[in-house]
């Protein structure tokens, strides 16, 4: 399996996921619709880089998180605990998707967690590849822009976390 | 309808060519918007009778890939956005008219 097609394949799994949180009459339809999007990007010719394209295709698929968010609330099905059903998606897009929790929800673990182990987990990706593949040429700037989002998604944390400490602090949850 | 920035984007793409089918991808990169904004708006529009979709019918060109799903403007969702976005133009045109630039060398 060459790597774009498992870029696709992940990014269509996203999807699925994400519409796990749709109404019955419309998850097929927008499942459909949204993974038939994904051989034109994986295609896009206006995309240089292979692995620029796989970014995209994640990217997109991520996004559908935030639309079944919009047509969950459209079709009268708000969410019960503040969160999509399952792990994976919050994994998959918790910060970029920038969800956030109902005031009633019961607290799960702090907020800010998720970038956390996102920044950790890319950090150690990244220090491994840089050991492996000393970067040349326009892979640099990958390098560069994955130690970005390193930082993006820490300073995320770090502000997430502040957020939950003061709100815990406003109004502790009963015991 | 408020009319938001990716909302005139969208509607100007379809505007650009009203008999054109467009899907979702093409739509992103024309209005350079995330999927994430683009499908609930498709959907409200959608929902205003805006806008309608429909599926790809198959074709030997489609190359095996799986059909999409297309997106027009309907007669109604011509008309009101072009009157929306002559509205937003003529109320820029008016603010920018109306606003006073310091001269050069004057100091307040």
């Amino acid at each position: 399996m060459t790597r774009g097609l498992c870029a696709q394949r992940i990014a269509q799994a996203v999807i699925l996921h994400a519409c796990r949180g749709l109404p019955d009459d419309i998850r097929d339809e927008r499942f459909r619709e949204w993974a038939a999007e994904l051989p034109a990007i994986m295609c896009d010719s206006d995309i240089r880089f292979a692995i620029l394209r796989s970014a995209r295709a994640l990217s997109y698929a991520a996004g559908t998180y935030r639309s079944v968010r919009y047509l969950r609330r459209a079709a009268g099905k708000p969410r019960t605990d503040g969160r999509q059903s399952g792990v994976t998606g919050d994994a998959a897009v918790g910060w970029a998707s920038r969800s956030r929790r109902h005031p009633l929800a019961p607290p799960r673990y702090p907020d800010g967690v998720l970038p956390a182990i996102a920044a950790v987990v890319i950090w150690l990706i990244l220090i491994v590849l840089v050991r492996a593949y000393q970067p040349q040429g326009p892979v640099i700037f990958l390098y560069i822009s994955a130690g970005i989002l390193v930082d993006i998604l820490a300073v995320v944390a770090i502000v997430r976390f502040i957020r939950w400490i003061r709100r815990q602090s406003k109004h502790p949850p009963r015991s | 309808m408020k009319l938001t920035g990716p909302l005139t984007r969208v509607l100007s793409v379809f505007l650009a060519d009203v008999s054109a089918w467009r899907y979702g991808y093409d739509l992103m990169k024309a209005a350079r918007l995330p999927s994430g904004t683009l499908y609930p708006m498709l959907a409200r529009l959608q929902e205003q009778g805006l806008v309608t979709a429909q599926w790809e019918q198959h074709s030997a060109d489609a190359g095996g890939r799986p059909p999409r799903k297309y997106y027009q403007l309907t007669g109604e969702g011509v008309r009101v956005a072009r009157l929306e976005l002559a509205q937003t133009r003529t109320a820029t045109r008016r603010t920018t008219d109306g606003t006073t630039r310091p001269v050069r060398g004057i100091t307040p």
